[in-house]
């Protein structure tokens, strides 16, 4: 199933690598059921259906985009709880001729950060999260309202080893050697003695949102990561018996690569000043995934998506109001 | 070849995390002890394995101690039965101390690459290094050009079909097909009618140096392209063209290229300076006065079935410039400085 479902996938994406009115309609009308429920970061939110996704995603980009195509850099699926799922993440190029979402058009080359999960059941997908990095464009286009992030932000590339597309099948011996590394890495973030250090490379990168930007280094990473859970009181990922956390969605791996990602998953009392924003003490619940790249022993890559806006807007800060 | 494919993806992957532990052996392993390595304005030309490592590497590897060597693209190939081998990528790493006098940001910094290496019993012999330091200069918020870019600014991305790496040998058939394309494309180039632009896709994506960015389209690319060819008279480009006087000191001056090959659907290629010119149009701020100028410049490009679809490029604008009268560091009040650390 799993097999099958990336081959599916793999004529899904060809059809974006240099994409025209016909065949991108085509290809989304093939893969998506036509009740598929369709998850798009802030301010697009709730999606119905192929034709929703073409009439209110892929058009408008079609239209603000000249020659947008995509280039996937990670494609990996797996089972879980049941469900087949397919990702990828990777970037569009287009050059941007039309205003998107608020956004004004530079007329220039521009990339736009994505991250996408499928569940399929028979050959179609029928459920979908999709993430973009929008402030890494507001960034891009000079537009961005908020002060600059701490780390490295601007486009993020691709695993160091160039093997993340992973069409083919993966020895399980090797997915559940990665999925045991990062669930036990999980249950260790937050713990007195930084536990989670041990399965990390010293020398790991953290490709993190726009925003948050990116980061080399294990005490680079936790230089940015404690203070950022320490602006939200009582931070808590999926995975404790709490029943106030909403669940992940998807938690799988597909050889050397691990993939995790939860629609509310993080939780926490928004109690310090983040990203110029004073403590409102409200609760937020934020929109997020990860991808890992595991060598040996441990992990050395990390792609990390936050739906940014929507955690801001949760913290009464409306990003896509401030462009205007 | 595969040989000396081999041995290079081994001292490229020597520097993936581990740098600091294990560039010196890996250095004078694949480096000849009396390599002539040419590096980018404002190093030029380092002699030897023992001199890189101690005017090269150690400083960087000072200023970046967490330094990690991403690869892209490397393949190689064979032109007048000299064996190359080529690549190019990022450097990533904390900028945490002054480089050459570049000051450190404290933050994740993307280096740009691209190398030549002429192998000689499994070992560079002739070495050809670009880095992109004005893009580095960017990162840390110091953009020394007169001008805006005239493209995007941004971190280059490999090939969009992650299939940069090639160490299996490849059909010759097709790696032919591409080297013809390629020199093809590069003789139609400064041709009234643009007869170049049928060689490529029309959504190509040109990644350029910092300062002249990077375009999507034909037509980006030509907005870049025309008037850059507009600058020079009398000129002389590679090996093809010229309007310079045989024999004149521009001629002598611009060498064509010292390797151009392909592999696969990968094509490379690089001069030391590969053309140059007199400044007959202001061009990137620079007042034009005549001066003559060369430039040293690498290219390597992708083709899909029949048409060219990727072109990465670097010039060393710094070099470029100085010829110009122009001083890129001083335009950021860096001074340049060479310590051993």
């Amino acid at each position: 199933m799993i097999l099958e479902n990336k081959q599916l996938y793999k004529s899904y994406l060809r059809e974006f690598s240099y994409p025209n009115e016909t065949n991108y309609k085509n290809a989304v009308r093939n893969f998506f059921s036509e009740e598929a429920s369709i998850n798009v970061v802030h301010p697009i939110n709730k999606i119905q259906g192929s034709q929703g996704y073409i009439d209110k995603v892929l058009k408008p980009m079609m239209k603000a985009f000249e020659g947008l195509y995509r280039s996937d850099y990670i494609v990996i699926g797996g089972n879980y709880e049941g469900n087949d799922w397919i990702t990828s993440t990777g970037y569009f190029a287009g050059k941007m001729i039309n205003d998107w979402l608020g956004m004004r058009a530079n007329n220039r080359l521009v990339y736009i950060r994505f991250g996408e999960f499928h569940r399929m059941q028979n050959n179609k997908c029928v459920e979908s999260y999709i993430f973009y990095d929008l402030p890494e464009l507001m960034m891009e286009l000079g537009i961005w309202p908020l002060s600059p992030s701490p780390g490295y932000s601007g486009h993020i590339p691709g695993p160091a080893t160039h093997d993340g597309l992973v069409y083919g099948e993966s020895d399980p011996i090797e997915s559940s050697k990665t999925l045991t590394i990062v669930e036990k890495m999980l249950s260790k973030l937050n713990t007195p003695n930084k536990e989670w250090y041990s399965y990390w490379h010293e020398n790991m990168l953290w490709y993190g949102p726009a925003g948050f930007g990116s980061y080399i280094g294990i005490k680079n990473f936790e230089n940015f990561q404690v203070p950022f859970e320490s602006c939200f009181q009582g931070w808590t990922v999926e995975l404790s018996d709490n029943n106030t956390i909403i669940k992940d969605f998807i938690r799988v791996a597909d050889g050397n690569y691990a993939t995790n990602g939860g629609w509310l998953s993080v939780n926490g009392k928004h109690v310090k000043r983040f990203l110029d924003q004073e403590p409102t003490n409200k609760d937020v619940s934020m929109r997020v995934c990860d991808w890992w790249r595991r060598e040996g022993n441990l992990l050395v890559e990390n792609w990390v998506f936050v739906d940014v806006p929507d955690l801001l807007l949760q913290i009464d800060y409306d990003l896509f109001a401030k462009l205007k | 070849m595969e040989n000396n494919k081999k041995i290079y993806k081994y001292f490229c992957d020597t520097f993936l995390y581990d740098a600091q532990k294990n560039h010196e052996s890996a250095i004078n392993k694949f480096f000849k002890k009396d390599a002539i390595i040419n590096i980018v304005e404002p190093i030029n030309e380092i002699k030897g394995s023992e001199e890189l490592i101690k005017k090269f590497f150690l400083p960087m590897l000072y200023a970046f101690p967490d330094f990690y060597r991403r690869t892209d693209i490397l393949f190689g190939g064979i032109i007048n039965e000299e064996e190359w081998v080529t690549g190019s990528g990022h450097y990533v790493g904390t900028f945490a101390k002054d480089w050459m006098g570049i000051p450190a940001n404290n933050k994740l910094t993307y280096l740009r690459y691209g190398e030549f290496h002429r192998m000689q019993n499994g070992q560079a012999v002739e070495t050809y290094l670009f880095f992109d330091l004005i893009d580095l200069l960017r990162q840390i918020g110091k953009w020394p050009l007169l001008t805006k870019s005239l493209g995007d600014e941004n971190f280059i991305p490999g090939p969009i079909t992650s299939d940069g790496i090639i160490l299996e040998a490849q059909n010759s058939e097709e790696t032919k097909t591409s080297l013809v394309m390629v020199e093809e494309m590069l003789r139609n180039l400064h041709t009234k009618e643009q007869y170049w632009r049928k060689y490529w896709h029309p959504n190509m994506m040109w990644y350029g140096p910092s300062g002249y960015g990077s375009y999507i389209g034909v037509d980006g690319f030509a907005r870049f392209q025309l008037p850059y060819e507009s600058v020079f008279d009398p000129y002389r480009k590679s090996s093809t063209t010229m309007t310079c006087e045989k024999g004149s000191k521009l001629d002598l001056a611009v060498k064509g290229h010292f390797a151009r090959f392909a592999e696969g659907n990968f094509v490379a290629s690089g001069g030391w300076p590969s053309h140059g010119g007199h400044l007959c149009k202001e061009w990137l701020g620079i007042e034009a006065k005549g001066q003559q100028f060369t430039c040293r410049i690498s290219d390597w490009w992708r083709r899909e079935r029949n048409k060219l679809v990727e072109n990465w490029v670097f010039v060393d604008l710094v070099d470029m410039l100085k010829q110009l009268d122009y001083d890129v560091f001083k335009a950021v009040d860096i001074e340049i400085l060479f310590e051993d650390n």
